[in-house]
């Protein structure tokens, strides 16, 4: 029961990821699209998808793999050539889809 | 005269990108007409300065081709809502050559920019170096977007450019062109009143 918890616990872990989003004032052009995807790729599976900039509200959204501190997300910002305004934290955990279970097709002959 | 055209032509390509971009940043640069061409690669280690190897030839200038090796400074960035500016200056200096001489060469530059989503104004000055001799420069540029780009969408701009080169200080060039952008690709290209095309590329990583 102690080591079912305990899978469990680092199971919930390691499949937390948290949505962040930033504001970063001054953006205009993909040349700060390509410095946020850039300086996040370190923290995210596919920087593409899991990185977005709404170049009219100003805002980075970040689907990271790991938990990043303010620190970090603002030195990230300033590495891109800007500044971390506000940072707005969207935590969730990914919850495991059902897989579909195959049995193998074997060829029974029933001997009469 | 058309010397000094030509290297006003030939100085006004590579004046007018960011200079520095963001940490690690790449810029491989390439800048293609008839009589010149311009190659340029870059990287950004901080994002106040970048490392830049150049290479210049231009067939008017007794083929003139230089070599040099230049760092750039991001002297100040002002961020507002919807905009931003910028002020550089870089400093090169390497090696020339032409049909009758040889040397050092070196550029200085100083360039400011401001652009929001739907225009963009850029100047600079830039004094060049070679056979014991300098020229100044002044380059005036305006930017304006036919329409609003999002994120991974083309950007499209419609641009003016004037130069005032000071051994032609009564013959400003004015340079119509075309700028797209698209996520890490950049290509521009326009011809000036005298019928003088180009085309520039840019990418970046």
């Amino acid at each position: 029961m102690k080591k079912l918890l305990l899978t469990l616990l680092f199971a919930s872990v390691s499949l937390f990821a948290e949505e962040i989003k930033v504001h970063v004032p001054g953006m205009v052009c993909q040349m700060c699209v390509q410095g946020m995807q850039k300086q996040f790729k370190s923290a995210v599976i596919d920087a593409e998808k899991d990185v977005s900039v709404d170049l009219d509200k100003k805002i980075v959204t970040v689907n990271t793999k790991e938990v990043l501190t303010d620190e970090d997300i603002k030195k990230r910002v300033q590495n891109a050539g800007y500044n971390a305004e506000k940072i707005i934290r969207v935590a969730k955990i990914e919850t495991l889809k059902p897989k579909k279970l195959e049995v193998p097709k074997r060829d029974i002959k029933i001997k009469k | 005269m058309k010397k000094a055209l030509s290297l006003l032509f030939i100085i006004s390509f590579y004046t007018f990108s960011h200079p520095v971009i963001y940490k690690d940043g790449w810029v491989y640069w390439a800048n293609l007409a008839p009589d010149m061409n311009t190659l340029r690669v870059s990287y950004t280690p901080h994002p106040k300065y970048s490392l830049e190897v150049n290479s210049t030839w231009f067939k008017n200038l007794n083929n003139y081709r230089d070599y040099t090796f230049g760092f750039n400074y991001l002297f100040k960035r002002w961020l507002s809502k919807d905009s931003q500016g910028n002020l550089y200056g870089a400093i090169h200096g390497g090696y020339y050559s032409d049909d009758q001489t040889d040397g050092f060469a070196g550029h200085a530059m100083l360039m400011g920019d401001w652009e929001s989503r739907k225009h963009y104004t850029a100047a600079s000055a830039m004094a060049y170096y070679y056979n014991d001799d300098v020229k100044m420069k002044y380059t005036a540029r305006y930017g304006l977007a036919p329409y609003i780009a999002g994120m991974n969408t083309l950007q499209t701009w419609l641009i003016g450019q004037f130069e005032y080169f000071k051994e032609n200080n009564k013959n400003p060039v004015f340079t119509p062109m075309i700028r797209f952008f698209y996520k890490n690709v950049l290509w521009e290209t326009g011809a000036n009143l005298k019928g003088d095309y180009f085309l520039t590329l840019m990418v970046h990583f």
